[in-house]
């Protein structure tokens, strides 16, 4: 809602006062503002309702606006320095949200922040639109904030092979905070695959983040950094796949639309798709993703991933199919699809999990095949076990959660630092 | 999120709509219903 004196012209940019509220003392902000604005003159606008201001400072809403329940223009800098001297009084005790974009004005509700009043824009040297606001010269420079100031994207650059190699691979989720992966060496040679096989919660889905562009040290794919290479060449299925309305063929090959109908029958055959294939009535029906159980969905991801390299992330338990690929694509958490040679060659792409091969021989915990690993660690064979009920375990030695010692439970902290946690 | 998506889930989480066929559901604040005062303009917008 914005109020203005009839008739009175602003300059096309300078100072803005924000003033932050929380929800139960909005009214008396805004009538506080309306008052003072008002009786001097300034124009101003604010947040129309509890439902708008709940909007603006919800979890996904744009961060630049939040907090900002009420504007005034000053006209110029004299009026700018009166009015939070004189605001800063008559809020005294009203408690907000810090508004990032802006500079607190002591320890009050208020911010300032220079910027456009007028709606202005210039490209910048990336051929982004921003809004603008003008420099010294009179020039139109983007303002602060926004886009302007954003790197360009580097061009992806193609990768030699799909070997997969970490080393000193630290990821943390700020730079205060304490990694979660820290040193991690890994080499899965190309063709080969890896899974990661955890309990919940103990930092998988963060390690195949941490893949992508870690804190310290490097990860390379075809020896080249992994956020550098082209998008194609590594892909992520989410534990809950996405599956879009559409033809069964647009979904299957919508990451190779060029794929030959062989492949497809290859891929379809190899991952055990051919049933569902059947029922659905063809590549070419239209498909519904809430009438597709999620082991589907994911199947069609598994088929459609399996036309490029990719990173899988939680397959689902007991939805699988029941040919050799489903088994061990059950089996891992984590896997490393293959690309070229073996792109089309199911059992390969998951078959029983390869052998990591660690750096530097520092502890990472039990690692090897899945039979060495259903022998070496407990809990590997618990949580397999549950997975398919179909490893046959003798009774006592599959470890409840409960039971697990403290170094293999899961910690909330994150793994503290070493990888005894996490069965690379 | 989509930006400014968020103005078309003002009125209804599921279905568009603007709030002004809504507001019984979610009034304005009271000073929003105050006359304009003489002399000035104002322009009033969905947020």
């Amino acid at each position: 809602m914005h109020y203005a004196p009839a008739g009175g012209a602003l300059p096309q940019q300078g100072w803005k006062i924000h003033i932050s509220s929380c929800m139960d003392q909005a009214e008396r902000v805004l009538a506080a503002a309306w008052d003072y604005c008002v009786s001097r003159g300034l124009a101003f606008k604010f947040l129309r309702g509890r439902r708008v201001m709940m909007m603006q400072n919800s979890k996904y809403a744009f961060r630049g606006s939040s907090g900002k329940l009420v504007t005034i223009y000053p006209v110029d800098e004299v009026q700018l320095e009166l009015v939070l001297k004189e605001l800063a009084e008559t809020l005294d005790g009203v408690a907000g949200p810090y508004i990032l974009s802006g500079l607190r004005y002591g320890e009050g509700p208020l911010f300032v922040r220079y910027g456009g009043f007028a709606e202005r824009w210039c490209v910048t040297e990336n051929g982004e639109r921003v809004l603008a606001i003008e420099d010294a010269d009179g020039t139109l420079v983007p303002v602060l904030g926004t886009g302007g100031r954003r790197e360009a994207a580097p061009e992806p650059r193609p990768a030699a092979g799909t070997r997969l190699e970490l080393s000193g691979g630290t990821f943390a989720y700020g730079p205060g905070a304490e990694p979660v992966i820290d040193g991690l060496d890994l080499v899965v040679p190309e063709g080969d695959h890896l899974a990661v096989v955890r309990p919940s919660g103990i930092g998988k889905s963060t390690l195949v983040a941490g893949v992508l562009r870690p804190g310290a040290g490097t990860v390379l794919i075809g020896g080249v950094p992994a956020h550098e290479v082209g998008p194609a060449a590594r892909v992520l299925i989410p534990q809950e796949a996405y599956v879009f309305h559409g033809s069964l063929a647009a979904n299957l090959t919508y990451l190779a639309p060029d794929s030959p109908m062989s492949a497809l029958d290859e891929a379809v055959a190899a991952f055990g798709l051919a049933a569902l294939v059947r029922r659905l009535g063809g590549y070419e029906a239209e498909i519904d993703p809430a009438q597709l159980s999620a082991g589907e969905r994911q199947l069609i991801a598994l088929v459609r991933t399996s036309l490029a390299p990719a990173l899988l992330d939680r397959p689902r338990r007991g939805d699988l199919p029941s040919g050799p690929g489903g088994r061990g694509a059950g089996r891992g958490g984590l896997s490393r699809a293959r690309g070229h040679a073996g792109r089309h060659r199911a059992p390969d792409l998951v078959g029983p999990a390869g052998t990591p091969r660690p750096g530097d021989g520092r502890d990472q915990g039990p690692a090897g095949t899945h039979d060495e690993m259903v022998a070496a660690s407990p809990l590997y064979a618990d949580l397999v076990g549950h997975w398919t009920g179909y490893w046959e375990l003798p009774p006592g030695t599959v470890a409840q959660d409960a039971d697990l010692a403290p170094a293999h439970r899961p910690q909330p902290a994150g793994l503290r630092g070493d990888l005894n946690g996490l069965d690379a | 999120m989509i930006s400014k998506y968020e103005i078309y889930c003002l009125a209804d989480p599921f279905f568009y709509n603007t709030l002004d066929q809504k507001r019984a559901d979610h009034p304005d604040f009271p000073i929003a219903a105050r006359p304009v005062p003489d002399g000035w303009a104002h322009q009033a917008t969905d947020t």
